[in-house]
């Protein structure tokens, strides 16, 4: 099964190109810059001329452009919405305080959406989700427990500039330790993602490309 | 009057620098400051490339039962195949494709073995994305499901729907809007906007995935049953929605995946889903987390011993 999923002329050449990029990004482990750096150019130039693409093509034309040339009269505020979005396109050339009305709301509906959802979403049933019913056993009462253990001093790590006891600043150390160890295994998990990576690229090459492998 | 010994007023050494370099390591240049191509190769591009040429060595080896990436399978893999084996015949299913380009390769196994899953089960897959490197993902996929035979009646694109969260909430509240087709006159029949879905499956990515889906879509869709499957770093994140129960059933490591493409394999359904992908070499993986350990071990000691013969000459623990 090669790049384009077909073994035509398309399909080699895709494996092909894809192999050779794979070879000039791995050229820099033996001190060889210039096709690493060509490599580099080639996904920056792709990856802006394909997102330009999917904002003209499956956002602006069709939510946007179409429906104003179609009936303005029946989408009024698409009116708004165009002069909102050609201010962002033109916010190198305009006044900060224009720029920042189109620029403000973005910010602001991401963090409304984002807040939002972060509490009827994941605190409230993670929440609920932590209460250690009656029913649940030694098991779920030794795990609630444990997890109080560690989200607390968690918690209390993050007090800053306020005055504490003896006891709440041991406390806020063991917390800085379980911070630490989290994100320990956190990287361990990350290690594990880009070795797998490392690995399908090389049996990529063994595969797809020269056939080594099934 | 100026004392002759002092040294003049002014800025002192920067003044001599290049324009735009602020020290002095910042005005050499890049040949001063980055070792030659010969020595880059000595220090650091030889042990790249023998660990390059001996993960190819370790894909070449024949696989043994002494290295298996999933034994015993783990329970997240029975629990995919089980909710998919659960769902009435014929299922409605929407697949979020959100996968990253750089991490989908490790996810790719496992989302190839549930499109084939679902497919042997007659489901009817509309894709939907929500950045736009999934939505390369998703037309990629949906190619290849059709030259594997998928007819257009069990296919929908929904095509990329832009502002992340906000369209999230979006599809939620106006479902699959006016699209077109066969499957989307399945879903517009029951009448329930997205909940007509039977199950949705996320592949998902660093921005957005299961994350996404249960803060925005279920507090609205609560009977919306939502699985998932992500790359092994979002783990930590998305394990406490599938043990909460807000998740159905998650994929998220490489031995949940490699079970969950064994147990479709098993199955040895033709057409569509067939599935007959290349499983990730068990060896080559074993051989990059033995180098991986060793390298941080040998690191770990290095430091240590280093700050007890530092504390050593100072007198200091």
């Amino acid at each position: 099964m090669n790049a384009f999923f077909a073994s035509d002329a398309a399909g080699t050449a895709a494996t092909w190109v894809a192999a050779l990029v794979t070879l000039a990004v791995w050229s820099y482990l033996v001190g060889e810059r210039r096709l690493l750096h060509a490599a580099q150019l080639l996904l920056a130039g792709l990856a802006t001329g394909y997102l330009a693409l999917v904002a003209i093509r499956e956002v602006l034309v069709p939510q946007l452009v179409s429906p104003l040339i179609g009936s303005a009269a029946a989408h009024p505020e698409l009116l708004i919405d165009f002069v909102l979005v050609a201010i962002l396109v033109g916010s190198r050339w305009l006044p900060r305080r224009i720029v920042a009305i189109p620029a403000a709301a973005v910010v602001g509906g991401t963090a409304g959406f984002a807040l939002g959802g972060a509490v009827t979403g994941t605190l409230l049933p993670q929440l609920a989700a932590g209460i250690v019913t009656s029913g649940s056993g030694p098991g779920g009462a030794l795990s609630g427990v444990i997890g109080l253990a560690i989200t607390v001093p968690v918690l209390l790590a993050f007090l800053h500039g306020t005055p504490r006891g003896a006891l709440v600043a041991g406390a806020a150390r063991a917390g800085r330790w379980f911070v630490v160890g989290g994100l320990g295994a956190w990287l361990g998990f990350l290690l594990l993602s880009r070795l797998a990576l490392l690995v399908d690229r090389v049996g990529f090459l063994l595969g797809d490309w020269l056939g080594l492998v099934r | 009057m100026t004392d002759a010994r002092r040294p003049p007023e002014g800025p002192p050494a920067e003044a001599t620098l290049p324009e735009g370099a602020a020290t002095p390591e910042e005005a050499a240049t890049p040949e001063e400051t980055s070792p030659s191509p010969r020595r880059s190769l000595r220090t650091a591009g030889l042990p790249a490339v023998m660990l390059l040429l001996g993960l190819a060595a370790a894909w070449l080896l024949p696989a043994t039962d002494l290295v298996r990436l999933h034994e015993p399978p783990p329970a997240r893999a029975a629990e995919l195949h089980a909710t998919i084996a659960g769902l009435p015949e014929k299922p409605l299913v929407l697949v979020d494709m959100d996968a990253d380009l750089g991490t989908y390769p490790e996810i790719r196994y496992a989302t190839r073995a549930a499109f084939a899953d679902l497919l042997a089960k007659g489901a009817r897959l509309a894709f939907v994305s929500f950045s736009p490197e999934g939505r390369a993902i998703a037309i990629a996929e949906e190619e290849r499901l059709t030259s594997l035979g998928a007819t257009p009646d069990r296919l929908l694109d929904l095509g990329f729907r832009s502002g992340a969260e906000a369209g999230l909430v979006q599809l939620a509240g106006n479902g699959i809007g006016d699209a077109t087709g066969a499957l989307a006159d399945a879903v517009r029949a029951r009448g329930r906007g997205l909940a007509g879905f039977d199950l949705v499956v996320v592949v998902g990515g660093g921005e957005i995935g299961p994350r996404s889906w249960i803060e925005q879509v279920e507090p609205r869709v609560p009977s919306l049953k939502v699985a998932a499957i992500t790359p092994t770093f979002l783990l930590p994140e998305v394990q406490p929605y599938r043990d909460a129960g807000q998740l159905v059933a998650l994929l998220g490591t490489l031995p949940d995946d490699t079970a969950y493409g064994a147990l479709v394999a098993s199955a040895g359904t033709g057409g569509a889903a067939t599935f007959e992908q290349t499983a990730p070499s068990a060896n080559a993986l074993l051989l990059g987390m033995l180098l991986a350990i060793g390298v941080l071990v040998v690191s770990s000691a290095g430091s240590l011993f280093g700050s007890s013969a530092r504390g050593a000459r100072r007198g200091t623990p």
